[in-house]
């Protein structure tokens, strides 16, 4: 769909992803007021606000696009994108423990497979 | 970040009530590394801990807010507490274990019930796309789509809410999963025709990677575990 933005997007979120498996190892939840945790939440905060500009190319281009793409579940897949790291942010930083932190791994790698599907979506490959 | 923390104050001296329950997030769990982390808790308290406190799961003990427990039941065997504490929290003190709520929630809980609430997510989803737009196409694989988007969302509330009850809610829906996902996929694999569209279980939940067949099983097994972390000091 809107392949370089996707793919920095996917890659952003699969270093996110490794980073927080650091700080699942150190035990060290990314927490606001500490330098280390600014930097990382601030990397979830820009791919926040890289999936949302996906969100709206996304929009923009099945309004426009005269191919059939399931709109419905292309849709779903934009705004899903964008509620997961905001909820994974919200329960891992609850508890800080390593299960807290696995939370955010778990959330950042959703983000690509939300991506793929999207991109499967698009291009019309049946669903799984 | 500064609370003041209830636990230290003396109604610890009341001996037989020791404070698991700091009502807040202000849990051991990262004063457990003295010498870490900027100062953001002067309480980095090793004495009250060592001298007071006999619980060893810290990590069971957190909890998202004080807020978030105050409708939950008391603990039943925690005597009532007439004199409000000073402390922020209507946290009924004096418990010495976890509590059933915190219990299942805390630890490995936390990251099951968030993979559950994924699923919750996704499977609604994918269920209101189905029956929205093709219901016709294949009725009884999108019926039982929401049958399994409904058995999530079910399941990640009983297991989100934590009460005795609704843990019980929680195990109902579990078995309900995995009978699910083992029939579903047995049925799929031995009668494609009947599911000419996927659904969450098809074929043991393999477009999922497999996680609808894991995740009743580690659900029940938490279930199990996390009442013995409640029950056990």
């Amino acid at each position: 769909m809107v392949d370089a933005l996707t793919s920095v997007l996917n890659w952003v979120a699969l270093g996110a992803a490794l980073w927080a498996l650091v700080l699942v190892v150190l035990l060290r939840p990314p927490l606001p007021g500490r330098p280390d945790g600014w930097a990382y939440l601030g990397l979830l905060v820009l791919l926040e606000l890289g999936l949302l500009a996906q969100a709206v190319v996304g929009f923009v281009n099945l309004a426009t696009t005269d191919r059939d793409v399931e709109a419905l579940t292309f849709g779903g897949y934009l705004l899903g994108a964008l509620l997961v790291l905001p909820i994974a942010v919200f329960w891992a930083l609850a508890e800080r423990t390593r299960w807290g932190i696995a939370v955010l791994v778990i959330g950042c790698l959703v983000v690509p497979v939300l991506n793929l599907r999207l991109d499967q979506v698009w291009a019309a490959v049946p669903g799984v | 970040m500064s609370d003041p923390r209830p636990d230290a104050h003396p109604a610890a001296e009341s001996g037989a009530r020791p404070d698991a329950h700091p009502a807040s997030e202000s849990a051991p769990r990262l004063d457990a590394h003295p010498g870490s982390e900027s100062g953001l808790r002067p309480e980095a308290h090793p004495a009250p801990e060592a001298s007071s406190r006999p619980d060893e799961h810290p990590s069971a003990e957190s909890d998202p807010g004080p807020g978030a427990r105050l409708a939950l039941e008391p603990d039943p065997h925690t005597p009532s507490h007439p004199t409000p504490e000073p402390a922020p929290s209507a946290e009924p003190h004096g418990q010495a274990r976890p509590g059933l709520r915190a219990a299942t929630r805390s630890g490995p809980g936390r990251l099951l019930i968030a993979v559950y609430a994924l699923f919750a997510l996704a499977a609604c989803a994918r269920s209101a796309v189905q029956l929205g737009t093709h219901f016709d196409r294949a009725p009884l694989a999108y019926l039982l789509s929401a049958l399994a988007a409904v058995v999530y969302v079910v399941a990640t509330v009983g297991l989100v809410r934590g009460s005795a009850a609704s843990r019980r809610v929680a195990v109902v829906s579990c078995t309900v999963e995995l009978v699910g996902v083992v029939a579903v996929g047995a049925f799929s694999l031995l009668d494609p025709a009947a599911f000419p569209d996927a659904t969450v279980w098809s074929l043991f939940g393999r477009g999922y990677g497999f996680v609808p067949l894991v995740l009743p099983v580690l659900g029940l097994l938490w279930i199990r575990r996390s009442a013995a972390i409640a029950g056990a000091h």
